[in-house]
């Protein structure tokens, strides 16, 4: 009987022990994660208006597909002309991207810049924060007029794009403002804004993003979304098939 | 001998046709012989550009897989393919370790793309020798561990100084963003699109491991020079069993086809997704060749030289047409002279012979000639440069083009043509030594 009693005792105290090693920062993570992971399919138009001293300034325009539930996307340009029928397709956990010229799909990762601009191919596709990273260090503070969580990042694993994040996170909703990305050598490479954000159902996107470069100066991306829709969209569209199809 | 030499004073005597027969010959001889030179002159051109900027003839990379599945670039298990490089110990005349980026080098506001070369100098100090410096020289280099050599014009472009920082940014092998400093130590001249030193930039190889998150003895290709560049495919071949002895190897595939390597291969779109079936444990090792980048062009080579084969036998035909028609006729004309010889007691052998000594006189003199104008135009195009920067220059020899000729196939198509116009003028040689002599007389 005591030995029963010592057993159940251990197991109450490992229990304690486990809830109480768990960081409570990590549940800020997961309302974000659950918060922007849409359980329906979304479609949206993306303007992106790029700011580069060397290059000069572009906009081009994006068509955007998404399925999070089966971490799926695919991007398409619509402007500018040069840009045409580009795209970049997510599928079976390999990105690709389409070349109309050569009629070529080249493997490429997330961690590439898309289409040249300061967002990631991975700004694009689900957000996975609760299983990438770990919160390192937290505290409360404030981002304009909003009271935010402060969260310090360290990546869980050695394949995602940053490996280090500074995340600010609004307290209602948890949602991302403002994030600030470093390398493996613990370097600022941007920072991020959300200032905005549209909702659809329980899940929100944010439908201006602004991505500022820290190694180039006055180099920007500004990203507007349009047209957010939560429509189901055909299986078919996200293939190979209908990349080309629609470059036809 | 006297039926050579009348056959001889016959071609002279009537020289206006057998001039014009001769660069009938001379002509179609002449294209067929440039066709063969060219083709074999690109073929080896080629080869040897392409060597260079793969850095061997035999390379060997390899590949890992993470723990979430990813296909990692990069040889962890250099003990394994040092061990099985002894193998063919005779056949290496050296061979190099590198791992390679696409980095963004940014200063100041500028930002620029690169290849970033990661070479291990203190083993291979020969690589610095082999480059045109433009600034800078390749003891500053050896002495700084975070200096960079770039080309002169991604130099200029960013506005740099030698000795001046600039920031280095690249992925890991493991697809991260990753930023580093570097110091620019020396610049290479810009011009060489196809040789050492072209559109990339050397760094230690210790400074780029550390930047793409590897160990410093690691690397991710090795690519051998060989000896004798006859050998790639018994040198590939048994380096690839040796390595199979040990660890994974991809089953070779030699239809790669024309190109530069896979960029995926060596991790520049990060890395890729491996189905869960198709994982290994370790370094899988992957051996390919220059034959295997050049197996297609080696094709269109062959379709080049098949289509020049069609123009030599469509030239042949017509030779051997133009032959028997002008011996019909030479028959006729010389029927007197034919009887009179004849009645002067010349066989019926040496009437035949003379006709048959008559038409390889005359295809001989052609096809040397056509040689000898096809060495001339082959000697005159090599000597014009069309410079060493652009695609075309993949296919010059330092800016010239090159010129193959085979003497053994040279000297088979001569005696081909030779020996095939004296069957054309046999049949009128025959009809010749048939013709009796009496009649012979009466009908001249």
């Amino acid at each position: 009987m005591n030995y029963r009693r010592s057993l159940a005792t251990l197991g109450l105290v490992l229990f304690i022990a486990s809830a109480a090693a768990q960081n409570p920062y990590e549940s800020i993570l997961e309302a974000v994660t659950a918060n922007s992971r849409f359980p329906s399919d979304v479609t949206a138009t993306a303007t992106l208006e790029e700011r580069d001293p060397e290059e000069g300034d572009e906009t081009s325009r994006v068509r955007m597909f998404r399925r999070d539930a089966d971490d799926t996307f695919l991007m398409l340009f619509e402007q500018p002309q040069v840009k045409l029928g580009q795209g970049y397709l997510n599928v079976e956990g390999g990105l690709w991207f389409y070349d109309p010229e050569s009629r070529q799909f080249t493997y490429t990762s997330a961690s590439e810049s898309f289409g040249g601009s300061d967002a990631r191919n991975s700004d694009f596709g689900d957000s996975s924060l609760a299983e990438d990273y770990d919160v390192l260090s937290a505290e409360e503070g404030t981002l304009g007029s909003f009271d935010v969580w402060i969260l310090e990042l360290e990546a869980t694993n050695d394949e995602v794009t940053y490996p280090r994040r500074k995340i600010w996170v609004a307290k209602d909703p948890q949602l991302i403002l403002k994030s600030e990305d470093y390398s493996l050598t613990d370097r600022l490479l941007r920072t991020s804004y959300f200032p905005s954000y549209v909702k659809t159902g329980d899940t929100y996107i944010a439908d201006e993003q602004l991505f500022v470069d820290a190694l180039v100066g006055n180099k920007s991306t500004r990203i507007t979304l349009e047209d957010v829709s939560t429509a189901a969209i055909p299986d078919n569209v996200f293939s190979k098939a209908y990349v080309e199809r629609v470059n036809r | 001998m006297q039926s050579l030499r009348i056959a001889y004073r016959n071609v002279l005597r009537q020289a206006k046709r057998n001039l014009l027969l001769g660069s009938a010959i001379a002509f179609g001889f002449l294209i067929f012989t440039l066709l063969n030179g060219f083709t074999g002159g690109l073929l080896g051109s080629v080869s040897e550009n392409f060597a260079n900027i793969s850095g061997g003839h035999v390379y060997v990379s390899g590949s890992g897989v993470s723990s979430r599945g990813s296909e990692i670039s990069v040889i962890r298990n250099t003990a394994a393919l040092e061990a099985a490089l002894p193998t063919i110990d005779d056949e290496i005349l050296s061979y190099t370790a590198r791992s390679s980026a696409q980095a963004s080098l940014i200063f100041g506001a500028q930002e620029e793309t690169v290849e970033v070369v990661g070479v291990d100098f203190t083993k291979e100090s020969g690589v610095l020798d082999g480059l045109s410096f433009a600034a800078g020289s390749p003891e500053g280099f050896l002495g700084n561990e975070l200096g960079v050599i770039l080309p002169e014009d991604i130099v200029a472009d960013l506005g740099l100084e030698l000795g001046e920082s600039v920031i280095v940014k690249t992925t890991t092998v493991t697809g991260q963003q990753n930023v580093g400093d570097a110091v620019v130590m020396g610049s290479t001249v810009a011009q060489q699109t196809f040789g050492p030193g072209g559109a990339t930039g050397y760094v230690h190889l210790g400074m780029l491991n550390d930047l793409m998150g590897m160990d410093p003895g690691q690397y991710q290709t090795l690519n051998i020079y060989l000896k004798d560049a006859t050998a790639i495919e018994p040198a590939t071949t048994a380096l690839y069993e040796a390595l199979k002895g040990t660890s994974v190897v991809e089953p070779r595939d030699t239809e790669s086809g024309f190109g530069l390597p896979d960029m995926a291969e060596l991790g520049f779109g990060g890395p890729a997704s491996v189905d869960e079936g198709d994982r290994w444990q370790g370094t899988k090792f992957e051996v390919t060749n220059l034959n295997d980048n050049l197996g297609e062009f080696a094709s269109l080579v062959g379709i080049i030289n098949t289509i020049g084969l069609v123009i030599f036998l469509v030239i042949l035909v017509i030779i051997m047409v133009g032959v028997a028609n002008s011996y019909r006729m030479v028959m006729i004309e010389r029927t007197a002279e034919i009887g009179t010889m004849r009645a002067m007691g010349v066989h019926k052998g040496g009437v035949r012979n003379i006709f048959l000594w008559e038409a390889l006189f005359v295809a001989l003199g052609g096809t040397l000639a056509g040689l000898a104008l096809a060495l001339l135009t082959m000697v005159g195009v090599g000597l014009i440069d069309f410079g060493t920067t652009g695609t075309f220059s993949l296919f010059l020899d330092q800016g010239h083009l090159a010129f193959g000729l085979p003497l053994l196939s040279t000297l088979a198509n001569i005696s081909l043509i030779c020996l095939m116009s004296a069957a054309a003028a046999y049949l009128p040689a025959r009809a010749a030594a048939q013709l009796q002599p009496a009649e012979a007389l009466r009908a001249g």
